[in-house]
């Protein structure tokens, strides 16, 4: 066996450091427990940052093309797993993702296998805290009870039924009624992390809450919904998972 | 140089992108994942991480071992999108994992199975060396790469060289266009990742040969595949190969500065089934063969007619 070359020497070196660096970094910085709102099946943020291998599997098997990889700008440490994006369509539970993960970081079993978030409300820039009348999120909201409108007609969501299946996020037309204000938030109800700060909001929270407490990490995390039933999914309702597959 | 079989591990390489993206658009129909999934590496890592064994993982990366177990390292040439870029954007005569402006060689090849004893050919010179092209020197230094990376991904709870791996920037890459095309958000990485392709691949350039921790397990499995003289290399045969008259083609051609003519076994771990040799030798004598390589001194052949044109060809670059 030759021994090692002085070049050879130097690059290994070279790429241990960086290792040790990037590492490091993403230690010091604690992005580990950055809280994303994820697919189903995922147990914790820092359990998804450490078994996932970003093969985005998951992304290829969601047929409503919402998963998708978190961006490097948002979390180094969990760049690449799959977070959930509601722009063009929300989740119904249909666990392909979770079939397809080959690392068991989306898996079945466990108090989030049916709950990826709560939504809440942004009272700057959802549509009925102005003139009342929109009730979209309620209207479409799959879950019986998770959405309801107050005195003033104003949505509020429920923690203990809303599953965070995106639904109403899709569906606020607030972004198209709000073109003229470019301050605001977009969407007047965003599905957020169980584990986040902003979940945590009693009520209602601003534009501002929202972008300081949306990826913060909040002590304890919101408890899982107890009693919203999806009607949607392959497999009607909560806790119904792989036992009848 | 012929590059007809350059350009058909192009279309390879990019077929199996063009599989993972697409994959993306079917509806969930045909979920293939990308080659993260059969990662040797991403295995270990991850089970440094979540310090638990992702199991159903090792099928394909027992795969892709068993793969390289027959085949040798036929993954860096015709799949890994490293390759890839280095045989788009490497110029001419991009460069393999080992040679081609690597390691400076000195020591001529002493062991010349098709030359006569007797023969005044001219010696083989630096160009046709095979004693620098050995695999040995880097799987050392690929070894403590691969535990630095185990170390630290053990101890931050995240697999860390996915986000170095030249192979994951390139998907990387794909998946921040994919971003801007379906939710139409534009990314750091579509600056970051090329640029990181860039310094890794181009201006580092002993990537492949002393750092891909990938290339740790191939190494392994290369020296059990030469120990037990199995699976499939180039070989010459004696009959018609003219590297007696001084005929250097099939080392000048391939990207290891594998002596095709003369390798032996370990000579040929540093082989990965490009097929550039086959392909440009002028008298068609190398062929895929099953089996230890037969080079060892033996009886001269007869010597062969050669054209009188054949050392420009091989000098020459097409």
């Amino acid at each position: 066996m030759t021994d090692i070359t002085r070049r050879g020497f130097v690059a290994a070196g070279v790429a241990g450091a960086a290792l040790v660096g990037v590492g490091g970094f993403g230690a010091a910085t604690g992005q580990v427990d950055r809280p994303f709102v994820r697919p189903p099946g995922a147990e914790s943020n820092v359990r998804l940052a450490a078994a996932c291998n970003r093969c985005q599997r998951c992304l290829q098997a969601c047929p409503y093309g919402i998963v998708t990889p978190v961006p490097l700008a948002e979390s180094l440490v969990a760049y690449g797993t799959p977070t959930l994006a509601f722009e063009h369509g929300y989740c119904d539970f249909c666990m392909q993702c979770v079939d397809a993960c080959p690392t068991g970081a989306l898996s079945y079993g466990g108090a989030r296998e049916r709950d990826l978030g709560v939504a809440v409300v942004v009272k700057d820039a959802c549509v009925a805290w102005d003139w009342s009348g929109c009730t979209v999120c309620k209207d479409e909201c799959p879950v019986e009870g998770a959405i309801t409108l107050d005195d003033h007609d104003r949505p509020v969501v429920h923690p203990d039924f809303c599953d965070g299946c995106g639904r109403c996020e899709q569906v606020c037309p607030s972004a198209s009624l709000r073109a003229y204000d470019a301050s605001v938030q977009n969407k007047g109800i965003v599905v957020v992390s169980r584990a986040s700060e902003a979940a945590h909001a009693v009520g209602s929270v601003t534009s501002e809450e929202l972008a300081s407490g949306r990826y913060t990490c909040a002590s304890e995390p919101l408890a899982p919904h107890t009693q919203g039933v999806h009607p949607n999914g392959p497999q009607d309702g909560k806790g119904a998972g792989h036992e009848n597959a | 140089m012929k590059t007809r079989k350059r350009a058909l591990r192009i279309v390879v390489a990019l077929a199996v992108l063009v599989v993972a993206v697409a994959s993306a658009h079917f509806g969930g129909a045909l979920p293939v994942g990308t080659l993260c999934l059969a990662c040797p590496v991403g295995f270990a890592q991850i089970a440094a991480a979540s310090q638990s064994i992702p199991w159903h993982l090792l099928p394909g990366v027992l795969a892709v071992l068993a793969i390289v177990f027959l085949l040798g390292r036929v993954f860096c040439s015709w799949v890994c999108p490293s390759q890839l870029l280095k045989n788009v954007f490497g110029g001419h005569t991009p460069r393999g994992l080992y040679g081609r402006g690597g390691e400076a060689c000195e020591s001529p090849s002493a062991m010349d199975a098709c030359v006569p004893a007797t023969s005044d050919a001219p010696s083989r010179k630096a160009s046709g060396c095979s004693a620098c092209a050995k695999g040995a020197p880097s799987i050392k230094t690929q070894g403590i790469v691969l535990a630095v990376l185990l170390v630290v991904s053990f101890a931050v709870g995240f697999p860390v060289f996915c986000l170095l791996c030249p192979i994951g920037l390139v998907f990387g890459t794909l998946w921040a266009l994919n971003r801007v095309f379906v939710l139409l958000q534009p990314g750091w990485e579509l600056i970051v990742f090329p640029l990181m392709l860039l310094a890794e691949l181009f201006l580092f350039k002993r990537w492949c040969a002393a750092i891909c921790p990938l290339g740790f397990f191939f190494g392994l499995v290369e020296k059990a595949r030469t120990k037990l003289g199995f699976g499939v290399s180039p070989q010459a045969s004696c009959a018609t190969c003219i590297s007696s008259e001084g005929c250097r083609t099939c080392s000048t051609v391939c990207p290891e500065n594998i002596d095709v003519a003369t390798a032996d076994a370990p000579t040929l771990e540093a082989c990965t089934l490009c097929g550039d040799c086959l392909e440009n030798c002028p008298t068609k004598s190398i062929k895929l063969a099953f089996g230890a390589s037969k080079n060892a001194p033996k009886a001269p052949e007869a010597p062969v007619a050669v054209p009188a044109s054949d050392e420009d060809l091989a000098s020459k670059p097409e």
